[in-house]
């Protein structure tokens, strides 16, 4: 009844599909193995070129690699991947449930259960799981593909083989002796395996689409890798300004899809029409028919509830979700009613899951929410907010004097008493505290706090008005530090949803005059793309920290202002001289830093807003920039990293392009968090730069960021790419205490030189500010040499508004957001 | 072989309660097999660094240096009196975080679905009453162009055209029926796709049945057959769909709330995954497939009242 | 032939039907009047169904009546479709089908279903009135409870049962004519003469005529005036009950009538193919005991009586 057309067009039908299907099959394996192009190959300057561009057919991406090229590459992750998990699967899930279905009784009662328990899981779910578990790569991917697929095969294969198992000729050969094997193979086997093959093919183009969907989250193969889902993941951010990096994998996968999906379609055409063994659950899809009851009779009554029932219970479950929903989501942030609200978004460095002003860095100023006893001005000097004054006693000892009349939100005092509380608080449980400021006693009287410290502490000014020492928030009974910490500032916490929205409001109580917004929120995108859709659409006001696409996207742009400034925050790769034998060798760290493209990487990555770093502090610190220093690494230039090498002896024994160091190829591993797209960018040109010049560099991507000594030892890695403020406060011990010295907290990759050490024991005694200057100059000289850092890129303190929006403000600091005066036109 | 009503009853439970204890050995046994290192992920998420002494302490502390079965039975227990377990990542109550979130993945997979039902219903009727028509065609072609496509770029596309485009929706998710509009959309068109196919399908099977014939002989119109008639008797097929088809919702869930930012499981899963957080993965996997089992457990049930023959049965 | 078609009511002159290209039946001709019953008898396969669904208008896609015309009452049917003809025939003919419980939606009640044809050819609402006339017409076909027939399922009813509510709802049609197709095939033994007593009553008692079609030579034996018999699309012997039954002229209604299986255990030999020419015009010749060469000449139509003809050359001489 479904077509009647003749034979031989359905055959010609056929013949034609599955002629087109292997060729694509061919393709995809022989192309990308036999074409003269590197897919990996990165050139900055020709960064996303429109397609029809002269040798670029279509176009390029960010990095300037051949979108054509990556794309034809690709086929080989896409397809020949899905086909390879498709026969495994098909494999062992035919011959599990043969067996089970053969064999009957226990053997299949542990077969029919262990599928139905793997069907019990959704089955994306499963795989997400299971790929989430076990961490990105490509056998994992495979792995998580099998596991959810191979429950289809053998369900299918045992059913066809109970049926089977009842046929005159099975019964036939059983009677006549043969063995179970044989009778598997020859007499079962040929008369499923048209079925299975069927389902097989029908499968092949939903493997590709779930193996482009783990791809997308960021579980497909490791970097580099042209898998189609992984380059749509990556063009997602560039999408209004280069869409054909995303286009053209998304129409590859979709042409790939609906060819083996056309050439499963036509198979079962061909085998059914064949006379193969119709039998149900055919496809994996069409399960429909298993729900047919059987008839039995029975004379009792029903009631007819039917369709209604039916619909009714739609409906209720709808109605229900909603109730549910409405009733989470009914306290979710909505815009003050009434009052002028203001809203800015950021993919970073917000809190997500604790506002302890004890142990943020510093959201609580930025925030708006906490306050310091003083405050850096915009030339980075101390200047009184909280106190009236601090004031140097001894070497160890230093005196708060707080103002008068200030309270907190709550409307207690703020007493010398409760700044000792909350300083003891603070220092209890923060180390990076401790390592900053050794103190040994804390006493209040009236309004003056006087802190004793074990050693000399010339740059307390300063430190007083770091927020990560010296935020002053109340200690009390029933104080919920982490979702509502009560602080001095012009706001106060009204709620945090973790990983999600901060709200604050109006603190009708603020010491300093009145506050001009009635509401802050401070939103947390996982997505740098939906933030920019967002501000672009208004529904948010602006973004802090905005991504290099997000900038491109803005700056300039009508309706939208830039508001930056100078700062300390440099990007730099931190290498491990602890663990990695590769990178204790100088001259590959000298090659590495050779192949840093620092122009590429401000220009091009991120779009002009950042500035290229030769030496070791930024230009906005008086002792930082290049001049007066002797630059080891004065260029980007893969030849001089590839000589360096070279000079050194290392060189490639074995001819495959890398070259051996102590017998080994040299091998690199970097790793840096996903939620940082230029990073990410950057780890892309880097390999490929890096491969230039003979070094085979591995790409870890992480949702997170390596924050502690062991996690980044444990990560395996060789190289992190970081980003710090130097010097919030404008003072260089800061950061040279927390890297440089010999197991500072956050010297994660073990870095340890005793002259550095030294210096900072003087930098720690040393109470003249110029002559602070030059010890920090003779650190940053060492550090030049030693090379186990690489500061390549400076970057700003970078807000975008839409224009209206008033009174935010940057500061090289980055302590400083909301004002008082911040207000919405 | 006869059993009581009763027996019966008792006996499917059974083989419920196996799938169910199945379903639990295997998520306990994907984080058992987790490569990473429970206590090390716990101080890493805090930004400590931890010592041998602690890490064995920690190790003590969340049971993992216990035997397998030991370990197995203990996170029942806790499973039971509906503890899954803390987050590794952020040390939250890992059942009270799902739950939270659990309210908007149902809804989001409530509503695509009705929107699923209500386009793909009519139009796969309307491919099978006039098959191989131009407008069967045409559907066939629609429906082989979404089926190709990831759901994740059908996603983005929406996005990008009917939020930034047109303006017509917001980035920002609001919890309204506005907010849910975009997600469920995107998943409900590859859905749709598949089922005006199946529906075609399962309706053509249907119109070659020997009541329809009997119903056109009798004088009932065409409309009606197809309305009321083959409409009701392809309710049982379609509910079994529906069974199938909410695990790939719930799976596709898990992309198109990352695209949207819609509050639900699949986000808190996602960004379990980035941390390796396995303790919430689990939980995740566990909780949808109880969600999935519960569905289909209420789909098998409601075949009585769509049809007599399985209502009427002993 | 044609004198007869103004008090006929149901005449098929010459008509052809193929399904997708295939001819399935060929130049069949036969009347029917009010209060007749015709049967046609003949193997699986041999077209009669076919004729059947080409009055109906229930051919399907595939199918076609490709020439020859259909009257009913008068009314030229075969320039209409599948779907005019439908609605035109609506209360004047009623099908009934050999598989009684599947021709009957089985989700719905019996009840719900006999609403839906009482509300279509009568446009009425009363349900009152409606479930009245539905329990008369159950009770007329020999249900002793019909109430509780309303109230049920068709898979809760035995093939007799549903068969009976079939015709029941054939009768609530007021239909001139029925279509029996096969009615009995797939009913117990014990029912198939209730069922046929039933029809046969009804053309008695109602006046209707009737065209029923069964491979079973006692069946329609039993209940018909006029007998038709056919093989491989064709009519080939047509006639009153005791003209065919008594002198059969084909040698395949002899065969056909010889193969009535007997009480007294006798196992009745169905007549085999044997192998010979293929395109004799005279389709039965590869299976005929009395096949002469001279039957591959010509095949015609003889006249053996007013009523009574045969497609055999040799007008039944053996």
């Amino acid at each position: 009844m479904a077509s009647r057309r003749t034979r031989t067009k359905e055959e010609r039908h056929f013949i034609v599909i599955a002629a087109v299907t292997l060729l694509f099959i061919l393709a995809a394996a022989i192309v990308p193995v036999v074409m003269p192009f590197d897919p990996n190959f990165t050139d900055l300057t020709k960064s996303q070129l429109p397609p029809g561009t002269e040798g670029y057919p279509l176009g390029t991406d960010k990095l300037g690699r051949d979108v054509l090229i990556r794309t034809l590459a690709g086929a080989q992750e896409s397809v020949l991947i899905a086909l390879a998990v498709v026969a495994i699967v098909l494999v062992l899930g035919t011959a599990v449930g043969m067996i089970g279905g053969y064999y009957g009784g226990p053997v299949d009662a542990v077969v029919s259960k262990v599928v139905t328990v793997f069907q019990a899981f959704p089955s994306f779910v499963l795989a997400v799981a299971i790929a989430g578990i076990l961490g990105q790569g490509v056998i994992n991917m495979i792995l998580a593909i099998a596991f959810v697929y191979w429950t289809t095969f053998a369900r299918l294969a045992r059913s066809l083989t109970i049926t089977l198992k009842e046929s005159g000729s099975v019964r036939a050969a059983w009677v006549c002796g043969a063995s179970p094997f044989a009778i598997l193979t020859k007499y079962i086997l040929p008369n499923v395996s048209a079925e299975l093959i069927i389902t097989a093919a029908l499968s092949i183009g939903e493997v590709i689409l779930t193996m482009a969907g783990l791809s997308f989250l960021g579980l497909g193969p490791a970097r580099p890798t042209n898998e189609w889902g992984a380059m749509m993941s990556d063009a997602r951010s560039d999408m209004l300004t280069a869409p054909w990096c995303m286009a053209a994998p998304g129409v590859a996968l979709f042409i790939s899809v609906v060819i083996f999906n056309l050439f499963g379609d036509i198979l079962r055409d061909m085998l059914d029409r064949r006379g193969s063994m119709m039998v149900e659950g055919g496809t994996n899809k069409a399960k429909s028919s298993r729900t047919r009851k059987g008839r039995r009779r029975s004379m009792k009554e029903g009631k007819r509830k039917g369709l209604v029932g039916v619909v009714a219970t739609l409906a209720l479950t709808c109605a229900l979700a909603f109730c549910l929903a409405g009733c989470s989501g009914g306290d979710k942030p909505s815009s003050a009613e009434g009052g002028s609200s203001l809203t800015i978004g950021s993919t970073a460095y917000f809190e997500e899951e604790s506002l302890d002003p004890a142990l943020t860095w510093w959201s609580a100023t930025s925030y708006g929410f906490c306050e310091t006893p003083m405050k850096l001005s915009d030339d980075s000097e101390p200047e009184p907010w909280l106190a009236e004054s601090v004031a140097n006693v001894d070497d160890y000892t230093w005196t708060i004097t707080m103002k008068e009349g200030i309270t907190f939100s709550n409307g207690e005092p703020v007493t010398g008493e409760a700044v000792k509380a909350c300083l003891e608080r603070t220092f209890e449980l923060n180390q990076r505290a401790r390592e900053n400021l050794d103190v040994e006693s804390i006493e209040a009287d009236g309004q003056v706090v006087t802190i004793k410290t074990r050693e000399a502490a010339p740059d307390f000014e300063s430190l007083v008005t770091n927020p990560m020492l010296f935020n002053i928030y109340y200690v009390g009974e029933g104080v919920d530090y982490v979702k509502a910490p009560i602080g001095t500032g012009p706001f106060v916490v009204k709620e945090l949803i973790p990983g999600g929205t901060l709200t604050l409001v109006k603190n009708e109580n603020y010491w300093d005059g009145d506050v001009a917004l009635d509401q802050v929120t401070f939103k947390k995108f996982d997505d740098d793309d939906a933030m920019n859709l967002a501000l672009m659409n208004g529904e948010i006001d602006a973004i802090e920290g905005p991504s290099a696409a997000g900038y491109a996207q803005f700056n300039g742009k009508d309706g939208f202002q830039t508001i930056y400034s100078e700062t300390s925050r440099v990007d730099f790769l931190r290498l491990n001289m602890e663990t990695s034998e590769v990178m204790k060798n100088p001259a590959v760290r000298t090659a590495v830093a050779f192949c840093v493209d620092r122009e590429g990487y401000s220009n091009v990555i991120t779009g002009g807003m950042q500035e290229a770093n030769w030496g070791v502090y930024s230009e906005a610190v008086a002792y930082g920039g290049t001049e007066g220093f002797n630059l080891t690494v004065d260029e980007f230039s893969v030849e001089k990293a590839a000589q360096v090498l070279e000079d050194a002896g290392i060189v490639d024994t074995d001819g495959d392009g890398i070259r051996e160091l102590d017998g080994k190829p040299l091998t690199v591993t970097i790793t840096t968090c996903s939620d940082y797209p230029q990073f990410v960018y950057l780890c892309d040109d880097l390999q490929s730069k890096m491969a230039q010049a003979g070094m085979k560099l591995n790409v870890q991507l992480l949702d997170y960021w390596l924050l502690d000594k062991e996690t980044w030892m444990n990560s395996g890695t060789d190289i992190s790419i970081d980003s710090y403020l130097m010097a919030p406060t404008g003072d260089p011990q800061y950061f040279v205490g927390l890297c440089f010295v010999s197991n500072s907290s956050d010297n994660f990759g073990g870095y340890s030189n005793p002259q550095v050490d030294a210096l900072f024991n003087d930098l720690k005694n040393e109470f003249d500010l110029d002559a602070r200057g030059d010890i920090a100059r003779q650190i940053s000289q060492i550090e030049l040499d030693d090379c186990a850092f690489i500061f390549f890129s400076a970057a700003k303190t970078t807000i975008i508004a839409r224009d209206g929006v008033n009174g935010l403000v940057t500061s090289p600091s980055e302590f400083y957001v909301v004002t008082p005066t911040t207000s919405v036109a | 072989m006869k059993r009581s009503r009763g027996g019966r009853i008792a006996w499917r439970l059974c083989g419920a309660l196996v799938v169910i204890l199945g379903v639990t050995f295997l998520t306990f046994l994907l984080a058992y097999l987790s490569p990473a290192d429970a206590a090390i992920s716990w101080f890493a998420d805090r930004g400590i660094y931890p010592s041998e002494e602690e890490l064995i302490a920690k190790r003590a502390e969340l049971g993992v240096d216990r035997p397998f079965f030991e370990q197995y039975l203990s996170w029942m227990w806790g499973l039971c009196h509906g503890d899954l377990g803390e987050s590794l990542r952020n040390g939250a109550p890992v059942a009270d975080t799902l739950m939270e979130a659990l309210p908007f993945t149902l809804a989001l997979t409530a509503v695509s679905l009705v929107m699923t039902l209500v386009v793909s219903i009519p139009l796969g009727l309307l491919c099978a009453r006039y098959r191989d028509s131009a407008y069967d065609q045409f559907m066939r072609f629609i429906t082989y162009l979404f089926n190709a496509l990831p759901n994740f770029f059908i996603a983005l596309l929406m996005l990008y055209l009917l939020c930034v485009r047109l303006g017509w929706f917001s980035v920002i998710p609001t919890y309204d029926f506005k907010g849910i509009f975009m997600p469920s959309v995107a998943l409900a068109l590859p859905l749709s796709a598949w089922y005006i196919r199946q529906v075609r399908a399962l309706a053509l099977g249907q119109i070659n049945a020997g009541y329809v014939s009997g119903l056109r002989a009798r004088g009932v119109s065409e409309t009606r057959i197809l309305v009321k008639h083959v409409l009701r008797n392809l309710a049982v097929p379609l509910l079994t769909l529906v069974g199938i088809s909410l695990g790939s919702l719930l799976g596709g869930a898990v992309i198109v709330e990352n695209i949207f930012g819609w509050p639900g499981v699949g986000g808190v899963s996602v960004l379990a995954i980035g941390h390796r957080d396995y303790i919430v993965i689990q939980a995740y996997a566990l909780l949808m497939a109880i969600v999935f089992l519960i569905v289909n457990a209420l789909v098998d049930f409601s075949y009585r009242f769509i049809d007599p023959r399985v209502r009427k049965r002993g | 032939m044609r004198s007869t078609n103004e008090q006929s009511l149901l005449v098929l002159d010459g008509i052809d039907v193929s399904y997708g290209g295939v001819s399935a039946v060929e130049a069949v001709s036969l009347s029917l009047e009010l209060g007749q019953v015709v049967g046609i008898v003949g193997e699986s396969g041999s077209g009669k169904s076919t004729i059947l669904k080409a009055i109906m208008g229930l051919l399907g896609k595939s199918g076609h009546v490709d020439s020859g015309d259909i009257y009913f009452d008068g009314e030229l049917l075969a320039n209409r479709s599948d779907s005019e003809r439908i609605s035109f025939l609506n209360g004047r003919a009623a099908y009934i089908f050999q598989d009684p419980v599947s021709s009957l939606d089985p989700l719905f009640t019996v009840g719900n279903q006999f609403d839906e044809i009482m509300r279509i050819h009568f446009h009425t609402k009363d349900k009152a009135a409606m479930h009245k006339r539905e329990m008369e017409l159950l009770a007329d076909t020999g249900f002793d409870d019909p109430a509780s027939v309303l109230k049920r399922y068709p898979f809760e009813l035995s093939g007799g049962m549903c068969q009976r509510v079939v015709i029941a709802m054939a009768l609530a049609c007021e239909a001139k004519l029925i279509l029996a197709d096969e009615p009995t095939s797939a009913l117990d033994v014990t029912v198939q003469s209730q069922v046929i007593d039933l029809l046969c009553r009804t053309v008695r008692d109602r006046n209707v005529a009737m065209l029923i079609v069964s491979h079973n030579m006692g069946v329609i034996s039993n209940c018909s005036q006029m007998i038709g018999v056919m093989y491989a699309g064709e009519l080939v012997e047509f006639g009153t009950r005791d003209e065919v039954l008594d002198s059969p002229c084909h040698p395949y209604t002899r065969d056909l009538i010889r193969a009535i299986p007997t009480i007294d255990g006798q196992i009745p030999r169905a007549p085999e193919a044997v192998d010979r020419k293929v395109d004799s015009p005279c389709r039965y010749s590869d299976r005929c005991s009395c096949y002469r060469p001279a039957c591959d000449a010509c095949v015609e139509k003889r006249s053996l009586s007013e009523s009574h003809w045969v497609l055999c050359t040799r007008g039944g001489e053996a």
